[in-house]
Formats: C-alpha cells, sequence, structure tokens
C-alpha cells in the first residue's frame, strides 16, 4: 500500500541533516510566516527542528518525549511523542508503531505521499512529504484555516556522528518549564 | 499573461512611515493574562478600509485569524467563523485577550499621536505612553527599535493593562500599494 511505501522510504532514512526554508501562507494565498533553519533526523524517533531566521524557535523529539522550546516566552513545554503527533504531524515522520500509523490514510500522488487522519484531530487536515529518489525534498502541512506551511529541505547529508547531541536538549536556566505529558 | 486584479496589493517603497497607506508586519506576540500565556507567530495587514490579524503555531498552522473592515468583523477559530460589529469585542468573547485593535496599527509602527503622558528616549523616539480606553489605563512600553525597509520601527514593544500583557516583536514590515498607483 502507498502507507507501506512510505514507511519504508522514512525507514530507509538511517538519519538526516538539512537545511529548511518555511513559508506559510493564508487560504488567500499571502505569505503570513517565513523563515529558516535546521531540520534533522535519526530512526528510529529522534527528530531536530530549529527555526534560527528570523527568530529561534526549538522542537526536540528523543523517544518518547518532544521538547518545544520558545526562547520568545522563555518556555519549554513538554509533549509525549503520541500527544506531539496530533499537534506537530512532522513527528510522524519519526513514529514507528502501526496503532498510530492506522490511524491516517496515506495516499500517493508522483513523488508526494498525502498523509490525512482519519478522524480529525486539531487543525491539521492533511501532512504531505514529497521525496526525489530516496530524499526527502519537502513536507507541508495544511490546515482547516486553509494555511498551507511548507518546509523545503536543501543540503540533505546523512549526520555526523558528533551531530548525535542535537536530540539530547536540555532546558535552559531560566525559562518555564511546562511539563503537558499525560501523567501515569 | 497574469495581470493582478486591480485592488492586488504589492510591495512599495516609502520614505516615512506616514506615506504608507497600507502595509504588512510579520514577527511574534506573547500574550499574558493572570492564570495563562499564549505565544504565536504575529501577521498584520493594514490597509486604510481593513485590518487582518493572523496568528500561527510555530509550524505554520492558525490560530486564529481576525478580519475586519468598517462593515464589521469576522473571526475564525477552530475551523469556525464568528461575526460582529466590534472587532475588539469579538475577540475578547471568544479569546479572553482584550486587544485594542484599533490602536494597535498605530502603535506597532510607532506612531504615537493621541497618547496622555508620553515619554521619549535619547533619539526622540517615543519610549512610554499611557492611553485610557473604555476606562481602562492601557501603558505601552518601547524597549527596543529597527530599521526595515529603510524605516525607523520598533523592535519589540510591550503592552499592559491590568493582569493582561501583550509583548510584540516585530520581524519584517513592508509598506504595500494598489498596483501601479502613485
Amino acid at each position: 500500500s502507498d502507507a507501506d511505501q512510505l514507511r519504508q522510504k522514512l525507514i530507509s532514512i538511517k538519519s538526516l541533516h538539512a537545511q529548511f526554508e518555511q513559508k506559510v501562507t493564508d487560504i488567500n494565498g499571502k505569505t503570513i510566516q517565513n523563515g529558516s533553519g535546521i531540520f534533522a533526523l535519526s530512526n528510529p524517533s529522534k527528530l531536530y527542528w530549529n527555526l534560527i531566521d528570523p527568530d529561534e524557535s526549538l522542537i526536540v523529539a528523543n523517544k518518547d518525549t518532544v521538547w518545544v522550546y520558545n526562547p520568545f516566552a522563555e518556555e519549554v513545554t513538554l509533549f509525549s511523542l503520541d500527544q506531539a503527533v496530533a499537534s506537530s504531524p512532522m513527528t510522524l515522520l519519526i513514529h514507528r508503531d502501526n496503532t498510530t500509523w492506522s490511524k491516517y490514510l496515506v495516499v500517493k500522488k508522483d513523488q508526494c505521499y498525502g498523509i490525512t487522519p482519519k478522524i480529525a484531530e486539531g487543525n491539521v487536515t492533511k501532512v504531505t512529504a514529497c521525496f526525489k529518489g530516496k530524499e526527502i525534498a519537502s513536507f507541508s502541512i495544511n490546515d482547516s484555516q486553509g494555511n498551507v506551511s511548507l518546509f523545503t529541505l536543501s543540503e540533505q547529508r546523512e549526520l555526523s556522528p558528533e551531530e548525535r547531541s542535537l536530540f539530547d536538549f536540555v532546558p535552559p536556566k531560566d525559562v518555564d518549564i511546562d511539563d503537558q505529558r499525560p501523567q501515569y | 499573461c497574469n495581470t493582478l486584479p486591480k485592488t492586488e496589493l504589492v510591495p512599495v517603497h516609502v520614505n516615512q512611515i506616514t506615506d504608507a497607506k497600507a502595509w504588512e508586519v510579520r514577527g511574534k506576540i506573547l500574550i499574558k493574562t493572570a492564570d495563562d500565556k499564549h505565544s504565536t507567530n504575529l501577521y498584520w495587514r493594514h490597509t486604510a478600509t481593513s485590518e487582518q490579524l493572523a496568528l500561527t503555531t510555530m509550524l505554520g498552522t492558525s490560530v486564529l485569524n481576525l478580519e475586519s473592515t468598517p462593515f464589521g468583523a469576522k473571526l475564525t477559530m477552530d475551523g469556525k467563523d464568528y461575526q460582529s460589529k466590534n472587532p475588539e469585542a469579538l475577540l475578547l468573547r471568544m479569546t479572553g485577550w482584550s486587544i485594542p485593535v484599533s490602536l494597535l496599527p498605530s502603535w506597532i509602527t510607532g506612531q504615537t499621536q493621541q497618547a496622555e503622558h508620553l515619554t521619549r528616549d535619547g533619539q526622540g523616539r517615543p519610549r512610554q505612553l499611557t492611553k485610557i480606553i473604555d476606562g481602562v489605563k492601557w501603558q505601552l512600553t518601547y524597549s527596543r527599535w529597527q530599521t526595515l525597509n529603510g524605516i525607523e520601527l520598533p523592535k519589540l514593544l510591550t503592552l499592559s493593562r491590568p493582569n493582561l500583557s501583550l509583548k510584540i516583536q516585530l520581524n519584517q514590515w513592508q509598506a504595500l500599494a494598489v498596483q501601479g498607483s502613485k
């Protein structure tokens, strides 16, 4: 199935380090947000998304915890990986288990895979991952208000050994920690 | 060929802020209430007859979109639309945030004409002002300035009233005009 093909492609990416350009357009096609930064992932279940320009924001997923660091708000928010998939579906790119993937419908069109939640959860209506051969070329997030957030990747390469530490996030001292993970 | 519709606004150069009849800004906003704080990306498009405020998450998904014209305001949140004559009342009712939508366009661009108790910094730029709106005292502080597209504009400002504060950072500013107009 298209879903199996996509998951195979994702699993075949052992690790990735890339530059990204982000452009968000609203329902009328106006650019309402843009930025650029570094995107990295390491299979299984490690992801690093660091917006650098115009200012810094950081998402790090490592095994089952996702840290969202927002320097402007002086705050770090923690989510479980499952929670994060609904709010930042990029984490689906590193999610392995069948139960999570079973909640999504995957349809392939040319080099792109459209991933739509079977039951709408939150604002995201579709995530699209496009490939150039084995490499992820771009991914985009569509929401129910007609926003399209497009991340275009470039300079894709494997992670170097010392870049493994990218996924070990330690919150800075003077920030609020908001732990949203479900307490067992 | 692809001709832009007459009313399409395109980037234009202006020599001073007052020449910009329309503009758009992109930046960030932090809304702190007594018990909560929300940080989103901010997009604001101001024209002579309309305001559009779009708040988005880090990943670009919509938090809210407020559009207001002289005929009324429409707020879109969680996929639903809400209408009202008054944008401020609509925003307050749906989010609990009282944001002075009508005054913000001039304040975020450093234009502080109708303010009370205005103080200026060493370079003559507005530093702090207070303004009474509907009996509520707002305090505005400009803490950093920048030059964008040749225009001196605030980089960081804080607007507060009892148990609400807005911290706004501007990253991009662009004057706009109808295609082909002077």
